[in-house]
């Protein structure tokens, strides 16, 4: 076991939809030897996917299809729009932040509560940071409109495969 | 090629991918939709027997086409979802506006004279039992608080409320 063990990992990729998939797979991948039991891996894969799908369709305002891509993030410019995932363990102490420059939120309190949708017209229900909430130890999400959001969360992977 | 989906007579089944997320929602969104107008689809079926994953776009996607469904009469149910999609159906309430159902698919699909009759086919049993006993039950997360997840699942509450429905 290597409880001690510090790693960390920042990757930046292209803000759509594809990469919700890459994300989670890397993430997966990251805590991997932190020895997780699969429900762990399922939370942290599902919280993290939640993250970087708000960072893609909220703070960039990309991946609905019929509609512009562009219409209420920032202009593209000339370079791409990208979400960043920073994943840092400490032990069995894992924190994963995903961060985007984009829209930002500007209330955080009201946007974590449960079923409360800024885009109900494209089919979204709500729930995401109340899943993040759920399936993490620990949500923080720091936001500025016009700069972009920070989500951070925390889980404790204890009470894993090898113990 | 995976199906997304199939049509027989008045009842479509929709496939669920391995993993529901936001990019997969989006491909099937436009599949499903196009299938539903074309069609006189009075039951849609999600059969997630393959699903590993789903998060909330799977959700939205999912009462989108149920109240699409709904505007020409029809009604949605969902079979074959295994204890992380059932926990997340409990959490969102899903499991009111779309039935979590047990369904045999027959084996032989290839019968066009006429589509299998609902009595037949469905049990009100809930979710579907077989999905149950492969993965480990329901862990202690705090959705459980909220959607009773754990508990319900192995006794099978659920299905008390669907056998209430209609077939
Ligand atoms: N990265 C972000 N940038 C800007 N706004 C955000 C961001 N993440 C979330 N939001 C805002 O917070 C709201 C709530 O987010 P949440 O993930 O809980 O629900 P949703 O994304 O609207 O629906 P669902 O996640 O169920 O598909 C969003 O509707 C949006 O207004
Ligand atoms: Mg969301």
């Amino acid at each position: 076991m290597n409880f001690n063990l510090e790693n960390h990992v920042h990757i930046s990729f292209d803000a759509i939809s594809i990469n919700e998939g890459f994300a989670r797979m890397t993430v997966a991948a990251f805590m991997s030897d932190m020895n997780p039991t699969l429900e762990q891996i399922c939370d942290v894969k599902t919280a993290v996917s939640e993250a970087v799908t708000n960072a893609i369709i909220h703070g960039y305002g990309a991946g609905w299809i019929g509609q512009d891509a562009e219409s209420n993030g920032q202009s593209a410019e000339n370079k791409s729009l990208q979400v960043e995932m920073v994943c840092s363990r400490s032990g069995n102490r894992l924190e994963i932040q995903i961060i985007d420059q984009g829209v930002g939120i500007e209330n955080v309190d009201q946007a974590r509560a449960p079923f409360y949708t800024t885009k109900r017209e494209q089919e979204r229900s709500g729930m995401g940071f109340a899943f993040m909430e759920a399936f993490m130890d620990e949500l923080s999400v720091e936001s500025e409109l016009g700069k972009g959001t920070r989500v951070t969360m925390i889980k404790y992977i204890d009470g894993g495969n090898e113990q | 090629m995976n199906r997304t989906y199939e049509i027989m007579g008045n009842r479509m089944i929709a496939y669920m991918p391995r993993e529901l997320d936001h990019h997969k929602a989006e491909e099937l969104r436009r599949k499903w939709d196009v299938a539903i107008e074309g069609s006189n689809i009075r039951e849609l079926i999600f059969d997630f027997s393959q699903t590993e994953f789903m998060d909330s776009s799977g959700i939205g996607v999912l009462i989108g086409r149920t109240r699409k469904i709904g505007y020409f009469g029809g009604q949605a149910y969902a079979t074959g979802l295994n204890n992380r999609v059932t926990r997340l159906f409990l959490a969102a309430g899903l499991n009111e506006l779309i039935p979590m159902v047990t369904l045999q698919i027959p084996a032989e699909p290839s019968q066009p004279e006429e589509p299998p009759k609902l009595g037949e086919s469905f049990q009100s049993g809930g979710v579907a039992s077989g999905e149950l006993s492969q993965s480990e039950g329901v862990t202690s997360g705090e959705l459980s608080q909220s959607g009773e997840a754990a508990s319900t699942q192995e006794e099978n509450t659920p299905g008390e409320k669907e056998a209430q429905h209609e077939f």
